[in-house]
């Protein structure tokens, strides 16, 4: 565990260098950011729960213990906070009935044109990106975080396990009907899948 | 599909390199003759570079001053003298302890005035009881001015 140079960095944070800490934010910040982003699709709140994500490892260096890999531990928070954030939400939909508390539609078009690309492609991919969105977006919450932890940060069903507090068979099977419900909304593009 | 084919499951932890050496040596065995499960396992294959396709987003241009920030404000937070903090801290409970204080003590002040007064039908009752005993009252004055006259007759009868 100690060969990890994320948990050097916190020992030393925790020892008292600030940089080590600064190095540590921004080596991870991107993905962290990423993570909330695809988990709630608003970039506005995506950041701010990074920023709370961040915020509760830097509150929590003097108690800090490396008992697995630093970013399994980072992650762990993160989804906490995102899970937290969208349970928020649910329940204040749920007192008020108000629609306006849903989440908007996710932006489109972030990043993806290509010179390369003509305008009916364009148009195709943007459309069928729209539709993953709205898959993962439609997914519950706990096969939304372990499915986006294994296929997009590659942690282990051991590792999504301590992440989310559920077991890794629960994780196997949380990212199996996850993987599931977005393939039968995306089976347009499969062709002839059974 | 066939019996032995292999259950989605199956397949989705084949995929994410979670099975054991021998079950993931008996899948690929079942994979090499079997055409349909290919395709299953080629679809789920393919639901996932679709969620990795998806285009990240890069922190906006306000991200780090703004988590700064937050981080001064924590530590001016817990560089404030002692009973500062104290005080800061513990000024929500002694919030509730007084607002609690508030609501026993006008509960005490007003409890009196707010139970209702008597009704006018009320008070005419009370004031024909009144009378009732003040009738009784006078009978019996009146049975005493004339006892005299009522012994007498007992005596008599």
């Amino acid at each position: 565990m100690q060969t990890d140079p994320d948990i050097e960095l916190m020992l030393m944070f925790q020892a008292g260098d600030q940089n080590a800490f600064r190095r540590l934010f921004d080596r991870h910040k991107g993905r962290v950011i990423h993570f909330c982003y695809r988990f709630c699709g608003q970039r506005a709140v995506a950041e701010e729960l990074a920023q709370e994500t961040f915020l509760r490892v830097y509150k929590a260096a003097p108690g800090y213990r490396p008992e697995a890999r630093f970013q399994t531990w980072l992650f762990k928070i993160a989804a906490n906070v995102c899970l937290n954030e969208i349970r928020r939400l649910n329940r204040r939909r749920q007192e008020s009935g108000d629609e306006s508390l849903e989440p908007p539609p996710s932006p489109s078009g972030d990043g993806m044109v290509t010179a390369q690309d003509g305008p009916d492609e364009l148009l195709e991919r943007e459309e069928q990106q729209q539709m993953v969105r709205n898959a993962i977006d439609q997914l519950p919450e706990a096969q939304r975080a372990a499915l986006l932890l294994r296929v997009e940060h590659e942690f282990s069903y051991r590792e999504i396990g301590k992440q989310i507090g559920r077991s890794e068979n629960h994780v196997r099977t949380l990212i199996h009907r996850g993987r599931n419900k977005i393939k039968e909304a995306l089976s347009a593009y499969f062709g002839e899948t059974p | 599909m066939s019996d032995a084919c292999i259950p989605d499951k199956t397949l989705s932890a084949l995929l994410d390199q979670a099975l054991a050496g021998d079950r993931a040596q008996q899948v690929r065995r079942h994979l090499a003759g079997c055409a349909v499960c290919r395709r299953r396992l080629a679809a789920l294959q393919q639901t996932d570079d679709m969620i990795r396709s998806l285009p990240a987003i890069t922190p906006s241009a306000g991200f780090d001053a703004g988590f700064w920030e937050k981080v001064e404000r924590l530590e001016a937070r817990q560089a404030r003298p002692a009973w500062i903090q104290a005080l800061l801290g513990g000024w929500r409970p002694l919030l509730v302890a007084t607002a609690a204080a508030a609501i026993v003590l006008a509960a005490i002040v007003f409890y009196p005035r707010t139970v209702p007064g008597p009704t006018m039908e009320e008070l005419f009752m009370v004031d024909n009881m009144e009378m009732l005993d003040e009738l009784e009252l006078i009978q019996q004055l009146e049975m005493f001015e004339h006892w005299d006259d009522i012994q007498s007759m007992e005596e008599q009868g």
